[in-house]
């Protein structure tokens, strides 16, 4: 990602609360050499609706894959339900991720994105960026990179939670939001979890009772402080050991 | 030093082609189809800049030949795919790929990749998962294996795989005269709990001399053996399929076939062949694209079909494709309406190459390792076949 001569901090034009600077979508925003009258091309396609409550859906399993979206603020849980009606939660994505992609590679979404909590979203329709990026053409390179980049590191995620003990795959989920916190400037040891400890469970293919008694030895180890959904880490560094990152 | 791309000598190429014209056979027909498509996407061991640029254009050039509206059922890329793409183009070529034909996963659709262990890294494993692919077909060079050579970066790149959840395991071993037989044994050993099917590959030369020849038998045999011993079964010449292969269950219900690119469901009746050297089937006629890359590269350039030759007839039409699909699929020396000349058929069991007594006359392991002495013989020979009254 670059940001040629463009100024990370700048406000987005469309919402004064969204710092550019901090949102993934600036990738595309601002890669390199993109003139200022690209960018407001670009963000013309760019849609931005109104914010989603919990529990809204931004797009149900087998929908036509047509966009891909991302966080601007809130929290998203993407999903699976296998044919007894049972639900997999896929991955959690935070304020300046992208989602969408389980569509890629297929005609439809695989997967269901639901609102975790109030949340907005930015959604960019492939048939525009195709548009746009006959007369932008880095800006279609620059879109496969990022995408590359989010399966790759989406499926590397996954692959690294399904193979450890319980403590492990939670002290990799924590130290995960830890990252992507402080990769927006945000706290890495102090935040919220948007998901609850079922989701958690369900996530890491663990059960909720193992989850709260993980939580509960993590607080005498004094690896972390619980208060609901508010975590303080405490020795960050023995938490990434334990997550072996 | 890239290693030399290993020309494999099926038994289609026995089957009579002609040079195609510049244009899509006449009898060929252009018809859009509901039925399950196949596509195998040819990656040549040479390199070639922006070779997948082609490959969208050779869609649009057979748009003619195919025009898929159905499923897609199977979709490989094959060959040396990681030489022309990176994590982008690889990315780029599927979204791509998904825009033009019906990419949607069904419970018989199958989508792999044929890779090398140097291409198996984490990341690259990673996001050919994310993309969908289920099934890794790895490609293990024991051309020039001395017994003592060590299996840890076959082994590692084994457990890597198994990492990541509902990836199935192919391996292709390439052989020759120089493989040491124990480390074939070794490498069996080491793959055959993790592999759905293997597959060993001779580096049969055009002129390989009678020695060579006798001596990869000698290689292959116990080999054979092995793997069958542990449950795997037999198919065509070398390719060995685990109880639980999906294929072991279409030839139970007598609907498995053979192409050059491998077994497949009889379902798929249509096969896009895009690249260098690819092959497909449309509308029953055998096709294969131009084998070298530059004259490859200045048809596309030109918008025309780098397809360089098509059967003369149907597939099915030709006595012989039946009695290849018979003899690789279900290990019989058998085609309906013709008849086995008897003396070719003593001289058969003779050499211990069919079972006694079996009727139709089936293939003992020994038998399937020479099929392609068979087939020659009956598509050359006069009177070893004859048509049934």
């Amino acid at each position: 990602m670059t940001g040629g001569s463009f100024n990370m901090d700048a406000k987005c034009p469309h919402n004064g609360a969204v710092n550019c600077g901090d949102c993934r979508m600036n990738a595309l925003c601002l890669p390199m050499a993109l003139q200022s009258d690209e960018i407001d091309r670009l963000d013309r396609i760019i849609e931005r609706g109104r914010p989603l409550q919990k529990g809204e859906y931004i797009y149900h399993a087998g929908e036509p894959f047509r966009s891909i979206y991302a966080v601007r603020s809130g929290a998203i849980k993407g999903f699976t339900v296998n044919n007894e009606g049972v639900e997999q939660v896929t991955g959690f994505y935070l304020p300046g991720e992208i989602f969408g992609m389980d569509g890629i590679g297929h005609p439809n979404h695989i997967n269901a994105a639901v609102s975790l909590e109030t949340s907005a979203i930015c959604e960019i329709p492939f048939s525009r960026m195709e548009e746009l990026s006959i007369q932008i053409p880095s800006l279609q390179r620059h879109f496969f990179t990022l995408m590359s980049r989010e399966i790759t590191n989406d499926q590397q995620l996954i692959t690294m939670l399904s193979k450890n003990s319980a403590e492990e795959r939670i002290a990799t989920l924590l130290t995960s939001i830890s990252v992507r916190n402080a990769r927006r400037k945000l706290s890495g040891t102090r935040f919220r979890l948007p998901m609850s400890r079922a989701d958690i469970g369900n996530y890491l293919g663990l059960t909720v009772e193992t989850v709260s008694r993980v939580f509960s030895r993590f607080q005498k180890q004094e690896l972390l402080a619980v208060d609901k959904k508010e975590i303080e880490i405490t020795d960050l560094e023995r938490l990434k050991s334990l997550a072996n990152t | 030093m890239k290693p030399k791309p290993v020309l494999r000598d099926t038994a289609f190429d026995l089957l009579g082609d002609e040079t195609a014209a510049l244009r899509p056979a006449a009898d060929s027909g252009a018809m859009a189809s509901i039925a399950p498509t196949g596509i195998n996407l040819l990656f040549p061991a040479a390199d070639s800049l922006d070779y997948s640029r082609y490959l969208s254009r050779e869609i649009s050039l057979k748009h003619e030949l195919h025009n898929p509206k159905g499923p897609i059922g199977s979709l490989w890329l094959r060959g040396f795919p990681f030489r022309h793409l990176t994590a982008d183009t690889l990315t780029e070529l599927i979204f791509r790929l998904c825009t033009r034909v019906n990419l949607e996963k069904t419970p018989e659709s199958v989508r792999g990749i044929e890779l090398t262990p140097e291409d198996c890294g984490r990341e690259q494993l990673a996001l050919i998962k994310g993309l969908g692919f289920g099934v890794v077909r790895l490609r293990l060079d024991a051309r020039i294996a001395a017994d003592d050579r060590s299996l840890d970066k076959v082994s590692a790149v084994l457990e890597r795989i198994k990492d990541f959840r509902d990836i199935s395991v192919q391996s292709e071993v390439l052989i020759s005269s120089d493989t040491a037989p124990r480390y074939l044994n070794r490498l069996i050993e080491g793959i055959k709990a993790h592999c759905e099917e293997i597959e060993l590959v001779p580096d049969n030369g055009a002129c390989e001399p009678e020695e060579d020849a006798n001596r990869m038998q000698t290689l292959l045999l116990p080999a054979a053996n092995n793997l069958m011993t542990h449950g795997f079964q037999m198919f065509g010449e070398s390719c060995f399929k685990s109880p639980e292969h999906g294929d072991v269950i279409l030839r139970h219900n007598k609907r498995l076939r053979y192409a050059p690119w491998g077994y497949y469901n009889l379902s798929v009746s249509q096969w896009l062949g895009l690249g260098v050297g690819a092959a497909g089937i449309s509308s029953g006629f055998f096709y294969r694209n131009l084998g070298q890359l530059t004259p490859y590269l200045k048809r596309i350039d030109r918008q025309q079909s780098p397809v360089a030759s098509w059967s003369c007839r149907p597939l099915d039409s030709q006595f012989l494709y039946r009695f290849l699909q018979e003899s690789f699929c279900y290990r019989h020396l058998f085609c309906e309406g013709y008849r086995l000349d008897p003396e070719f058929i003593a001289e058969l069991r003779a050499l211990g190459w069919l079972e006694d007594y079996a009727h139709p006359p089936s293939l003992t392991t020994l038998g399937a390792l020479n099929l392609q002495h068979i087939l020659r013989r009956i598509a050359t020979a006069k009177r070893v076949v004859t048509w049934d009254n």
